[in-house]
Protein backbone atom coordinates (compact mmCIF):
# COMPACT_ATOMS: atom_id res chain seq x y z
CA UNK A 1 0.00 0.00 0.00
CA UNK A 2 1.42 3.61 -0.54
CA UNK A 3 3.01 4.99 2.52
CA UNK A 4 0.85 8.23 2.63
CA UNK A 5 -1.36 5.79 4.18
CA UNK A 6 0.87 4.73 6.89
CA UNK A 7 -0.24 5.70 10.31
CA UNK A 8 3.20 8.19 10.58
CA UNK A 9 2.06 10.01 7.84
CA UNK A 10 -1.28 11.13 8.86
CA UNK A 11 0.37 12.96 12.06
CA UNK A 12 -1.21 16.07 11.71
CA UNK A 13 0.60 19.45 11.47
CA UNK A 14 0.25 22.16 14.01
CA UNK A 15 -2.88 24.20 12.66
CA UNK A 16 -4.60 21.24 11.80
CA UNK A 17 -8.44 21.21 12.38
CA UNK A 18 -10.09 18.68 14.65
CA UNK A 19 -13.40 19.72 13.21
CA UNK A 20 -11.91 18.00 9.71
CA UNK A 21 -12.06 14.69 11.62
CA UNK A 22 -15.75 14.16 12.56
CA UNK A 23 -16.89 14.80 8.69
CA UNK A 24 -14.29 12.07 7.84
CA UNK A 25 -15.71 9.94 10.43
CA UNK A 26 -19.37 10.80 8.95
CA UNK A 27 -18.21 9.97 5.56
CA UNK A 28 -17.09 6.47 6.15
CA UNK A 29 -19.57 5.66 8.16
CA UNK A 30 -22.75 6.52 6.44
CA UNK A 31 -21.40 4.92 3.11
CA UNK A 32 -21.23 1.25 5.00
CA UNK A 33 -23.76 1.88 7.45
CA UNK A 34 -26.01 1.28 3.49
CA UNK A 35 -26.63 -2.19 5.38
CA UNK A 36 -29.75 -0.28 7.32
CA UNK A 37 -31.16 0.67 4.01
CA UNK A 38 -30.29 -3.09 2.52
CA UNK A 39 -33.98 -4.43 2.54
CA UNK A 40 -34.86 -2.37 -0.25
CA UNK A 41 -33.27 -4.59 -2.25
CA UNK A 42 -35.15 -7.62 -0.86
CA UNK A 43 -38.01 -8.05 -2.73
CA UNK A 44 -35.98 -7.13 -6.19
CA UNK A 45 -33.57 -9.59 -5.52
CA UNK A 46 -36.01 -12.67 -4.83
CA UNK A 47 -37.07 -11.78 -8.38
CA UNK A 48 -34.10 -11.08 -10.04
CA UNK A 49 -35.14 -14.13 -12.88
CA UNK A 50 -38.34 -13.20 -13.21
CA UNK A 51 -38.59 -9.41 -12.94
CA UNK A 52 -41.85 -8.93 -12.72
CA UNK A 53 -42.86 -11.63 -10.24
CA UNK A 54 -40.30 -14.45 -8.42
CA UNK A 55 -39.97 -17.70 -10.80
CA UNK A 56 -38.30 -21.28 -11.08
CA UNK A 57 -34.88 -20.56 -9.90
CA UNK A 58 -35.18 -17.11 -8.12
CA UNK A 59 -34.10 -16.93 -4.65
CA UNK A 60 -35.90 -17.00 -1.34
CA UNK A 61 -36.36 -13.84 0.56
CA UNK A 62 -35.16 -15.49 3.80
CA UNK A 63 -32.03 -17.15 1.98
CA UNK A 64 -31.25 -13.32 0.48
CA UNK A 65 -31.85 -11.56 4.22
CA UNK A 66 -29.74 -14.21 5.74
CA UNK A 67 -26.78 -14.62 3.49
CA UNK A 68 -26.17 -10.79 2.64
CA UNK A 69 -27.66 -8.52 5.46
CA UNK A 70 -27.19 -11.08 8.54
CA UNK A 71 -24.27 -12.74 7.27
CA UNK A 72 -22.54 -8.73 6.87
CA UNK A 73 -23.78 -8.10 10.49
CA UNK A 74 -22.19 -11.16 11.72
CA UNK A 75 -18.87 -10.53 9.56
CA UNK A 76 -18.75 -6.78 10.69
CA UNK A 77 -18.33 -8.45 14.47
CA UNK A 78 -15.64 -11.00 13.79
CA UNK A 79 -13.70 -8.61 11.44
CA UNK A 80 -13.73 -5.72 13.76
CA UNK A 81 -12.78 -8.51 16.91
CA UNK A 82 -10.09 -9.56 14.30
CA UNK A 83 -8.32 -6.77 13.34
CA UNK A 84 -9.24 -3.83 15.86
CA UNK A 85 -4.83 -4.39 16.40
CA UNK A 86 -4.06 -4.09 13.12
CA UNK A 87 -6.62 -1.36 12.99
CA UNK A 88 -4.72 0.35 15.82
CA UNK A 89 -1.37 -0.39 14.17
CA UNK A 90 -1.97 1.29 10.79
CA UNK A 91 -3.82 3.86 12.05
CA UNK A 92 -7.30 5.47 10.46
CA UNK A 93 -6.01 6.54 6.84
CA UNK A 94 -5.07 2.89 5.67
CA UNK A 95 -7.99 1.36 7.51
CA UNK A 96 -10.68 3.52 6.18
CA UNK A 97 -8.96 2.77 2.58
CA UNK A 98 -8.98 -0.67 2.88
CA UNK A 99 -12.43 -0.19 4.25
CA UNK A 100 -13.56 1.08 1.07
CA UNK A 101 -11.41 -1.33 -0.95
CA UNK A 102 -13.44 -4.47 0.79
CA UNK A 103 -17.12 -2.51 1.37
CA UNK A 104 -17.12 -1.21 -1.92
CA UNK A 105 -15.01 -4.24 -4.15
CA UNK A 106 -17.89 -6.49 -2.40
CA UNK A 107 -20.86 -4.38 -3.62
CA UNK A 108 -18.80 -4.90 -6.96
CA UNK A 109 -18.50 -8.81 -6.25
CA UNK A 110 -22.35 -8.90 -5.42
CA UNK A 111 -23.42 -6.88 -8.87
CA UNK A 112 -21.24 -9.69 -10.70
CA UNK A 113 -23.24 -12.09 -8.43
CA UNK A 114 -26.94 -10.58 -9.25
CA UNK A 115 -25.98 -10.32 -12.89
CA UNK A 116 -24.87 -14.35 -13.09
CA UNK A 117 -27.92 -14.70 -10.85
CA UNK A 118 -24.81 -16.48 -8.97
CA UNK A 119 -26.24 -16.24 -5.02
CA UNK A 120 -22.41 -17.71 -3.72
CA UNK A 121 -21.09 -14.88 -5.46
CA UNK A 122 -23.48 -12.48 -3.91
CA UNK A 123 -22.61 -13.96 -0.85
CA UNK A 124 -19.13 -13.34 -0.83
CA UNK A 125 -19.88 -9.86 -2.17
CA UNK A 126 -22.15 -8.25 0.14
CA UNK A 127 -22.07 -10.88 3.21
CA UNK A 128 -18.33 -12.23 3.49
CA UNK A 129 -16.40 -9.17 1.29
CA UNK A 130 -18.73 -6.37 2.50
CA UNK A 131 -18.52 -7.26 5.34
CA UNK A 132 -14.74 -7.14 6.57
CA UNK A 133 -15.22 -3.15 5.25
CA UNK A 134 -18.23 -2.86 7.72
CA UNK A 135 -15.92 -3.90 10.38
CA UNK A 136 -12.84 -2.21 9.59
CA UNK A 137 -14.99 1.31 8.53
CA UNK A 138 -16.93 0.88 11.98
CA UNK A 139 -14.27 0.75 14.31
CA UNK A 140 -11.66 2.53 12.23
CA UNK A 141 -12.69 6.77 12.85
CA UNK A 142 -13.38 5.79 16.88
CA UNK A 143 -10.36 5.89 18.52
CA UNK A 144 -8.89 8.58 16.57
CA UNK A 145 -11.89 10.86 17.40
CA UNK A 146 -11.56 9.83 21.21
CA UNK A 147 -7.82 11.00 20.71
CA UNK A 148 -8.94 14.63 19.08
CA UNK A 149 -11.80 14.87 21.62
CA UNK A 150 -11.11 14.57 24.78
CA UNK A 151 -12.60 17.36 26.43
CA UNK A 152 -16.10 15.83 24.70
CA UNK A 153 -15.20 12.05 24.08
CA UNK A 154 -18.99 11.07 23.66
CA UNK A 155 -20.07 14.36 21.28
CA UNK A 156 -17.29 13.28 19.17
CA UNK A 157 -18.15 9.35 19.29
CA UNK A 158 -21.66 10.37 18.79
CA UNK A 159 -21.09 11.89 15.73
CA UNK A 160 -19.20 9.23 13.99
CA UNK A 161 -21.46 6.10 15.30
CA UNK A 162 -24.45 8.84 14.24
CA UNK A 163 -23.14 8.64 10.56
CA UNK A 164 -23.40 4.96 10.41
CA UNK A 165 -27.32 5.22 11.48
CA UNK A 166 -27.91 7.75 8.73
CA UNK A 167 -26.47 5.25 5.94
CA UNK A 168 -30.27 3.90 5.83
CA UNK A 169 -31.39 7.54 5.00
CA UNK A 170 -29.25 7.88 2.12
CA UNK A 171 -28.85 4.06 1.18
CA UNK A 172 -32.09 3.09 1.26
CA UNK A 173 -33.68 5.97 -0.70
CA UNK A 174 -30.47 5.62 -3.38
CA UNK A 175 -30.59 1.74 -3.74
CA UNK A 176 -34.57 2.65 -4.94
CA UNK A 177 -33.57 5.83 -7.19
CA UNK A 178 -30.58 3.81 -9.03
CA UNK A 179 -32.99 0.60 -9.39
CA UNK A 180 -35.92 2.85 -10.63
CA UNK A 181 -33.39 4.02 -13.09
CA UNK A 182 -31.79 0.98 -14.08
CA UNK A 183 -34.52 -1.24 -14.14
CA UNK A 184 -35.72 -2.83 -17.65
CA UNK A 185 -38.23 -5.47 -19.16
CA UNK A 186 -35.20 -7.88 -18.61
CA UNK A 187 -33.57 -6.37 -15.41
CA UNK A 188 -34.20 -5.31 -11.75
CA UNK A 189 -32.32 -3.17 -11.64
CA UNK A 190 -30.01 -4.13 -8.42
CA UNK A 191 -26.70 -5.66 -10.83
CA UNK A 192 -26.63 -1.84 -11.80
CA UNK A 193 -27.54 -0.46 -8.45
CA UNK A 194 -25.02 -2.23 -6.67
CA UNK A 195 -22.24 -1.42 -9.11
CA UNK A 196 -23.22 3.06 -9.20
CA UNK A 197 -23.71 2.31 -5.27
CA UNK A 198 -19.97 0.77 -5.21
CA UNK A 199 -18.14 3.69 -7.35
CA UNK A 200 -20.24 6.48 -5.22
CA UNK A 201 -18.71 5.26 -1.87
CA UNK A 202 -15.49 4.11 -3.00
CA UNK A 203 -14.86 8.52 -3.66
CA UNK A 204 -17.11 9.53 -0.85
CA UNK A 205 -15.16 6.76 1.61
CA UNK A 206 -11.78 7.86 0.19
CA UNK A 207 -12.63 11.75 0.85
CA UNK A 208 -12.95 10.72 4.27
CA UNK A 209 -9.81 8.38 4.17
CA UNK A 210 -7.56 11.65 2.43
CA UNK A 211 -8.64 14.33 5.53
CA UNK A 212 -8.49 12.50 8.60
CA UNK A 213 -5.45 12.99 10.47
CA UNK A 214 -4.17 11.37 14.15
CA UNK A 215 -3.19 14.13 16.59
CA UNK A 216 0.58 14.91 17.49
CA UNK A 217 1.62 12.66 20.50
CA UNK A 218 0.85 14.98 23.93
CA UNK A 219 -1.58 17.53 21.79
CA UNK A 220 -4.15 18.70 23.68
CA UNK A 221 -7.24 21.03 22.19
CA UNK A 222 -6.59 24.74 23.12
CA UNK A 223 -7.12 25.71 26.56
CA UNK A 224 -8.35 22.38 27.45
CA UNK A 225 -6.52 21.41 30.78
CA UNK A 226 -6.98 17.72 31.41
CA UNK A 227 -9.09 17.60 35.11
CA UNK A 228 -7.05 17.01 38.05
CA UNK A 229 -9.68 15.88 40.10
CA UNK A 230 -10.39 12.02 40.02
CA UNK A 231 -13.22 11.24 38.31
CA UNK A 232 -15.33 8.50 39.33
CA UNK A 233 -14.92 5.60 36.48
CA UNK A 234 -12.64 7.75 34.22
CA UNK A 235 -9.26 6.53 34.31
CA UNK A 236 -5.99 7.95 33.04
CA UNK A 237 -4.38 4.67 32.83
CA UNK A 238 -4.37 2.58 29.85
CA UNK A 239 -5.11 -1.40 29.20
CA UNK A 240 -3.96 -3.30 26.06
CA UNK A 241 -6.96 -5.26 24.48
CA UNK A 242 -5.15 -8.48 25.24
CA UNK A 243 -5.75 -7.81 28.97
CA UNK A 244 -8.72 -5.97 28.56
CA UNK A 245 -10.86 -8.62 27.51
CA UNK A 246 -9.90 -10.95 30.33
CA UNK A 247 -11.48 -8.28 32.70
CA UNK A 248 -14.68 -8.94 34.11
CA UNK A 249 -15.27 -4.94 32.75
CA UNK A 250 -15.12 -6.03 29.45
CA UNK A 251 -17.52 -8.96 29.86
CA UNK A 252 -19.99 -6.62 32.13
CA UNK A 253 -20.21 -3.85 29.45
CA UNK A 254 -20.36 -6.56 26.41
CA UNK A 255 -23.78 -7.90 28.59
CA UNK A 256 -24.69 -3.78 28.84
CA UNK A 257 -24.50 -3.14 24.75
CA UNK A 258 -25.80 -7.20 23.49
CA UNK A 259 -29.63 -6.12 26.20
CA UNK A 260 -29.59 -2.99 24.49
CA UNK A 261 -28.93 -3.49 20.96
CA UNK A 262 -31.14 -7.33 21.55
CA UNK A 263 -34.00 -4.73 22.96
CA UNK A 264 -33.96 -2.31 20.30
CA UNK A 265 -32.78 -4.69 17.42
CA UNK A 266 -35.83 -6.78 18.27
CA UNK A 267 -38.32 -3.81 17.95
CA UNK A 268 -36.96 -1.90 15.17
CA UNK A 269 -36.66 -5.48 12.96
CA UNK A 270 -40.24 -6.16 13.46
CA UNK A 271 -41.45 -2.58 13.80
CA UNK A 272 -43.30 -3.00 10.28
CA UNK A 273 -45.12 -5.82 10.73
CA UNK A 274 -46.01 -4.52 14.55
CA UNK A 275 -47.55 -1.34 13.38
CA UNK A 276 -49.58 -3.11 10.93
CA UNK A 277 -50.93 -6.41 13.23
CA UNK A 278 -51.37 -3.74 15.97
CA UNK A 279 -53.04 -1.08 14.58
CA UNK A 280 -54.35 -2.06 11.36
CA UNK A 281 -52.14 0.79 9.19
CA UNK A 282 -51.45 0.03 5.73
CA UNK A 283 -47.86 -1.26 4.90
CA UNK A 284 -46.92 2.00 3.22
CA UNK A 285 -47.66 3.96 6.41
CA UNK A 286 -45.30 1.04 8.20
CA UNK A 287 -42.72 1.46 5.60
CA UNK A 288 -42.99 5.85 6.28
CA UNK A 289 -43.06 4.54 10.38
CA UNK A 290 -39.61 2.49 9.91
CA UNK A 291 -38.00 5.42 8.14
CA UNK A 292 -39.38 7.74 11.62
CA UNK A 293 -37.41 5.63 13.51
CA UNK A 294 -34.24 5.72 11.14
CA UNK A 295 -34.36 9.19 12.42
CA UNK A 296 -34.68 8.71 15.77
CA UNK A 297 -31.85 6.09 15.42
CA UNK A 298 -29.47 8.69 13.81
CA UNK A 299 -30.35 11.77 16.25
CA UNK A 300 -30.08 9.13 19.56
CA UNK A 301 -26.78 8.68 18.65
CA UNK A 302 -25.72 12.00 18.83
CA UNK A 303 -27.63 13.36 21.49
CA UNK A 304 -27.53 10.70 24.06
CA UNK A 305 -23.96 10.40 23.60
CA UNK A 306 -23.12 14.38 23.47
CA UNK A 307 -25.76 14.01 27.27
CA UNK A 308 -23.60 11.23 28.80
CA UNK A 309 -20.73 13.87 28.82
CA UNK A 310 -22.43 15.82 31.24
CA UNK A 311 -23.98 12.46 33.29
CA UNK A 312 -21.30 9.79 32.97
CA UNK A 313 -21.51 6.76 30.80
CA UNK A 314 -22.85 4.50 33.32
CA UNK A 315 -25.88 7.17 34.34
CA UNK A 316 -26.64 7.03 30.33
CA UNK A 317 -26.63 3.06 30.59
CA UNK A 318 -29.11 3.41 33.84
CA UNK A 319 -31.41 6.10 31.98
CA UNK A 320 -31.11 3.16 28.95
CA UNK A 321 -32.06 0.51 30.64
CA UNK A 322 -34.70 2.22 33.18
CA UNK A 323 -36.23 4.29 30.84
CA UNK A 324 -36.32 1.90 28.34
CA UNK A 325 -37.75 -0.82 30.48
CA UNK A 326 -40.73 1.62 31.19
CA UNK A 327 -40.95 2.58 27.97
CA UNK A 328 -41.35 -1.53 26.36
CA UNK A 329 -44.33 -1.89 29.51
CA UNK A 330 -46.43 0.40 28.11
CA UNK A 331 -46.42 -1.21 24.61
CA UNK A 332 -49.08 -2.86 25.01
CA UNK A 333 -51.50 0.05 26.95
CA UNK A 334 -50.74 1.88 23.73
CA UNK A 335 -52.28 -1.20 21.64
CA UNK A 336 -55.42 -0.89 24.08
CA UNK A 337 -55.48 2.93 23.50
CA UNK A 338 -55.14 2.15 20.06
CA UNK A 339 -53.29 4.83 19.72
CA UNK A 340 -50.32 4.89 17.29
CA UNK A 341 -49.42 8.12 17.77
CA UNK A 342 -48.59 6.75 21.29
CA UNK A 343 -47.45 3.79 20.25
CA UNK A 344 -45.03 5.86 17.89
CA UNK A 345 -43.85 8.29 20.36
CA UNK A 346 -42.53 5.25 22.54
CA UNK A 347 -40.98 3.56 19.86
CA UNK A 348 -39.31 6.52 18.91
CA UNK A 349 -37.41 7.09 22.04
CA UNK A 350 -36.87 3.55 22.22
CA UNK A 351 -34.55 3.58 19.22
CA UNK A 352 -32.97 6.54 19.74
CA UNK A 353 -31.44 5.06 23.01
CA UNK A 354 -30.71 2.15 21.28
CA UNK A 355 -28.99 4.32 19.08
CA UNK A 356 -27.62 6.61 21.81
CA UNK A 357 -26.09 2.71 23.36
CA UNK A 358 -23.84 2.12 20.48
CA UNK A 359 -22.23 5.68 20.08
CA UNK A 360 -22.00 5.84 24.04
CA UNK A 361 -20.33 2.44 23.98
CA UNK A 362 -16.68 3.24 22.85
CA UNK A 363 -16.62 6.61 24.82
CA UNK A 364 -17.28 4.01 28.02
CA UNK A 365 -14.35 2.00 26.95
CA UNK A 366 -12.18 4.89 26.71
CA UNK A 367 -13.44 6.00 30.36
CA UNK A 368 -12.71 2.30 31.47
CA UNK A 369 -9.77 1.21 29.77
CA UNK A 370 -8.17 4.49 28.61
CA UNK A 371 -7.46 5.62 25.09
CA UNK A 372 -4.01 3.04 23.87
CA UNK A 373 -5.95 0.54 22.29
CA UNK A 374 -9.70 1.55 22.82
CA UNK A 375 -10.66 1.01 18.63
CA UNK A 376 -9.21 -2.83 19.65
CA UNK A 377 -11.06 -3.06 22.48
CA UNK A 378 -14.01 -1.87 20.64
CA UNK A 379 -13.84 -3.87 18.09
CA UNK A 380 -14.02 -6.88 20.03
CA UNK A 381 -17.43 -5.80 22.42
CA UNK A 382 -18.93 -5.05 19.07
CA UNK A 383 -19.28 -8.93 18.80
CA UNK A 384 -21.96 -8.62 21.34
CA UNK A 385 -23.69 -6.54 18.05
CA UNK A 386 -23.34 -9.50 16.03
CA UNK A 387 -24.98 -11.71 18.59
CA UNK A 388 -27.65 -9.52 19.26
CA UNK A 389 -28.54 -8.95 15.79
CA UNK A 390 -29.72 -12.76 15.75
CA UNK A 391 -31.36 -12.99 18.91
CA UNK A 392 -33.66 -9.91 19.15
CA UNK A 393 -35.14 -10.14 15.61
CA UNK A 394 -35.44 -14.19 16.50
CA UNK A 395 -36.90 -13.46 19.68
CA UNK A 396 -39.68 -10.86 18.39
CA UNK A 397 -40.72 -12.82 15.42
CA UNK A 398 -40.62 -16.90 17.00
CA UNK A 399 -42.33 -15.65 19.80
CA UNK A 400 -44.98 -13.71 18.37
CA UNK A 401 -45.68 -16.19 15.74
CA UNK A 402 -46.01 -18.68 18.87
CA UNK A 403 -48.67 -16.65 20.04
CA UNK A 404 -50.76 -16.02 17.21
CA UNK A 405 -50.73 -19.51 16.55
CA UNK A 406 -51.64 -20.35 20.00
CA UNK A 407 -54.79 -17.91 19.33
CA UNK A 408 -53.88 -14.68 20.94
CA UNK A 409 -55.29 -11.79 18.55
CA UNK A 410 -52.94 -10.40 16.33
CA UNK A 411 -53.31 -7.06 17.87
CA UNK A 412 -51.94 -8.75 21.40
CA UNK A 413 -49.16 -11.09 20.18
CA UNK A 414 -46.53 -9.02 20.61
CA UNK A 415 -47.40 -8.26 24.15
CA UNK A 416 -45.66 -11.09 25.72
CA UNK A 417 -42.25 -9.98 23.69
CA UNK A 418 -42.18 -6.30 24.88
CA UNK A 419 -42.26 -7.92 28.70
CA UNK A 420 -39.31 -9.86 27.49
CA UNK A 421 -37.24 -6.92 26.11
CA UNK A 422 -37.87 -4.88 29.80
CA UNK A 423 -36.35 -8.17 31.54
CA UNK A 424 -33.89 -8.47 28.85
CA UNK A 425 -33.21 -4.18 29.91
CA UNK A 426 -33.38 -5.51 33.97
CA UNK A 427 -30.29 -7.64 33.23
CA UNK A 428 -28.47 -4.95 31.17
CA UNK A 429 -29.07 -2.32 34.56
CA UNK A 430 -27.54 -4.52 36.58
CA UNK A 431 -24.61 -5.66 34.34
CA UNK A 432 -23.96 -1.61 34.24
CA UNK A 433 -24.22 -1.48 37.85
CA UNK A 434 -21.89 -4.00 38.32
CA UNK A 435 -19.33 -2.19 36.32
CA UNK A 436 -16.48 -0.67 38.60
CA UNK A 437 -12.68 0.15 37.51
CA UNK A 438 -10.04 -1.86 36.31
CA UNK A 439 -7.81 -3.32 39.31
CA UNK A 440 -4.45 -1.55 38.83
CA UNK A 441 -2.51 -4.73 38.38
CA UNK A 442 -4.11 -4.60 34.82
CA UNK A 443 -2.94 -1.48 34.21
CA UNK A 444 -0.21 -0.99 30.99
CA UNK A 445 3.07 0.78 32.36
CA UNK A 446 5.16 1.51 29.20
CA UNK A 447 2.74 4.18 28.01
CA UNK A 448 3.37 7.90 27.28
CA UNK A 449 -0.23 9.76 26.41
CA UNK B 1 9.42 14.76 14.81
CA UNK B 2 8.50 18.05 13.84
CA UNK B 3 5.27 18.36 12.44
CA UNK B 4 5.36 21.57 9.91
CA UNK B 5 3.01 24.33 10.94
CA UNK B 6 -0.14 24.54 8.34
CA UNK B 7 -3.87 26.14 9.23
CA UNK B 8 -6.95 24.14 7.83
CA UNK B 9 -8.27 26.51 5.58
CA UNK B 10 -11.57 27.71 6.47
CA UNK B 11 -13.20 26.12 3.52
CA UNK B 12 -11.64 22.74 3.35
CA UNK B 13 -13.59 22.14 6.64
CA UNK B 14 -17.16 23.78 5.57
CA UNK B 15 -16.24 21.67 2.42
CA UNK B 16 -15.94 18.51 3.86
CA UNK B 17 -19.24 19.27 6.51
CA UNK B 18 -21.26 20.13 3.08
CA UNK B 19 -20.37 16.73 1.34
CA UNK B 20 -21.14 14.99 4.24
CA UNK B 21 -24.47 17.26 4.82
CA UNK B 22 -26.08 16.97 1.41
CA UNK B 23 -26.82 13.11 1.16
CA UNK B 24 -27.63 13.42 4.86
CA UNK B 25 -30.24 16.32 4.44
CA UNK B 26 -31.50 14.68 1.05
CA UNK B 27 -32.22 10.76 3.25
CA UNK B 28 -33.53 12.93 5.63
CA UNK B 29 -36.28 14.98 3.43
CA UNK B 30 -37.00 11.10 1.62
CA UNK B 31 -37.75 9.82 4.79
CA UNK B 32 -40.06 12.92 6.25
CA UNK B 33 -41.83 12.51 3.06
CA UNK B 34 -42.22 8.23 3.31
CA UNK B 35 -43.27 8.83 6.90
CA UNK B 36 -46.31 11.08 5.60
CA UNK B 37 -49.00 8.61 5.03
CA UNK B 38 -48.35 7.18 8.82
CA UNK B 39 -50.18 10.74 10.39
CA UNK B 40 -52.63 11.11 7.55
CA UNK B 41 -55.85 9.36 8.06
CA UNK B 42 -57.00 5.87 7.05
CA UNK B 43 -58.07 5.74 3.38
CA UNK B 44 -61.83 6.51 2.78
CA UNK B 45 -63.27 3.13 2.03
CA UNK B 46 -64.55 2.81 -1.46
CA UNK B 47 -68.60 2.97 -2.15
CA UNK B 48 -69.37 -0.44 -3.21
CA UNK B 49 -69.51 -0.42 -7.06
CA UNK B 50 -73.45 -0.64 -8.33
CA UNK B 51 -73.76 -4.19 -10.05
CA UNK B 52 -73.98 -3.70 -13.63
CA UNK B 53 -77.35 -3.36 -15.18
Amino acid sequence: MPSFLDREHTIAPAGYSRWLVPPAAIAVQMCIGEIYGFSVFNLPLSRSLGVTKPTAGDWSLPTIVLCTYSLGLIILGLSAAVFGKWVERNGPRKTMFASACFFCGGLVIASFGVRLHNFALLTLGYGLVGGIGLGLGYIAPVSTLVKWFPDRPGMATGMAIMGFGSGALVGGPLGVVLMDHFKSPTSVGVSEAFLVMGGLYFVMMNFGALIVRVPAQGWVPEGYVPSTETRKLVTSAQVSVDVAWKTPQFWLLWMVLCTNVTAGIGLLAQASPMTQDMFGVSAAAAGGFVGLLSIFNMGGRFFWSSYSDVIGRKGAFCVYFILGCILYLLVPYSQKLNSVTFFGAIASVIISMYGGGFATTPAYLRDIFGTMQVGAIHGRVITAWSMAAVLGPQLVTNISAYQKAHGVPKEQAYNTTMYLMACILVVGLICNLLVREVDPKHHHREWTA
Amino acid sequence: MNAPSSKSPAWLIALAWILVALPLSWGLYQSILKSKPLFMGPAPVAAPAKPAQ
